[in-house]
């Protein structure tokens, strides 16, 4: 009898810390969840610096990557921008310049953007 | 290493090291394998110093390397094939990542077994005589390396963020640990889905190639034919090969060739 007492209390407690530190690690109490796998042969079960600062891979190539003169893609130098510094909607025209021998360079909607544009910026520094 | 974040790895050794022995040494006591081994057993002083020196020492290199591995991987991938992986159900992402890592770990760990360069640097955690919880951790910073780097490769290519199943891989830690203690409690049926100490005692067995290669689930090795579980213990664990008895000897050996080792070994002899 006594030893079923110690076997199951064994148990209990063995299970218990388990599930515990599985809980701990997944991030409740406190725990700081890791994003490595260790080692299957068993290692460090807590580490300061078991999270590896991965940069974001689509964010990165999105804002960084430059495509070859072959591939035909022009980057936008907007596109990129957060919302904060864009340029106010109004106020925003195509970056492109278009070649000489395409046609449409500037339309009549944003020529008149750009003249109240300017106005409104040499009066404001009129003053 | 600045001194608050060698003192930061000192606490979590610390935790750790209580932390296991509560887990551990109670199951090892009252479920014991070997019956007549003490928790001070013999070399419990060399597993002690790979403990320490996985936690105040090559942890922190281990994951620098990660951390190069998967920013190398990050600009070799495409992106369409990583937003392919993401638009999947996330089960099916976990169920992917898991299976292909045990996948890549088995025959990984098979190739350590049966590559003579591998077997350099694995030999040291399987040289331990005596398997407890402690002895798990006897392994060759260069090994581990190697084994985390295959177990995390999976997640590193689809770009899947391993923090989202962060109790699976908590479990999948502690779980090996677990499986080199000194306990035998047979779990019937289910040791084919999630593994039990009797099966991997069983890899340390004094064979090289005794099987049972797979992680946490021996289903590898169901497959691959080299699941292994005989109804009793195995008489007597380690290596065939001589290793050496100390801590600085089982980190340099591997790395020098055989020739050179001699002479050194010689030579600590004479004096």
């Amino acid at each position: 009898m006594k030893n079923k007492i110690i076997k199951v209390a064994t148990l209990t407690l063995f299970s218990s810390l388990i599930i515990g530190f599985v809980a701990f690690q997944s991030g409740y109490f406190g725990g700081k969840k890791s994003s490595v796998s260790g080692s299957p042969n068993g290692s460090t079960l807590i580490n300061q610096a078991d999270t590896i600062q991965k940069v974001d891979s689509i964010k990165w190539k999105k804002s960084f990557l430059i495509s070859s003169s072959k591939s035909f893609v022009i980057h936008d130098p907007l596109k990129g921008l957060e919302d904060s510094t864009k340029l106010d909607s109004s106020l925003q025209i195509d970056p492109l310049i278009y070649s000489s021998k395409s046609g449409i360079i500037v339309t009549p909607e944003d020529l008149k953007k750009m003249v109240k544009d300017s106005l409104e910026q040499d009066s404001i520094k009129r003053k | 290493m600045t001194l608050a974040e060698f003192y930061s790895a000192l606490e979590a050794m610390g935790i750790s090291l209580v932390f296991l022995m509560l887990v551990f040494v109670p199951m090892e006591k009252v479920f014991p394998a070997k019956k007549h081994q003490k928790i001070l057993r013999p070399k419990w002083l060399l597993d002690f110093c790979f403990f320490l020196g996985q936690y105040l020492l090559w942890s922190g290199l281990v994951l620098w390397t990660l951390n190069y591995f998967a920013d190398y991987l990050t600009s070799i991938i495409p992106n369409s094939f990583q937003q392919k992986i993401a638009s999947q159900p996330f089960l099916l992402q976990v169920f992917e990542v898991l299976v292909l890592s045990d996948f890549l770990i088995y025959w990984g760990h098979r190739l350590q077994h049966n590559v003579d360069f591998l077997w350099r640097f694995h030999k040291v955690h399987h040289s331990a005589e005596h398997l407890d919880w402690l002895a798990a951790h006897r392994e060759h910073p260069l090994d581990s390396i190697y084994t985390i780097g295959l177990i995390n490769l999976p997640a590193f290519i689809m770009g899947f963020p391993l923090e989202s199943i962060a109790g699976v891989i908590a479990f999948r830690g502690i779980w090996a640990i677990y499986i080199h203690s000194n306990v035998r409690l047979p779990i019937g049926k289910l040791r084919i889905l999630i593994g039990a100490p009797e099966l991997h005692h069983w890899h340390h067995d004094l064979d090289r190639r005794a099987g049972n290669y797979a992680n946490i689930s021996p289903i590898m090795d169901v497959i691959f034919g080299t699941y292994k579980c005989p109804d009793k213990e195995p008489e007597k664990f380690g290596i065939q090969e001589e290793t050496p008895n100390s801590y600085l000897g089982q980190l340099i050996e591997p790395l020098l060739p055989k020739r050179v080792w001699d002479r050194i070994k010689q030579g600590s002899e004479k004096l």
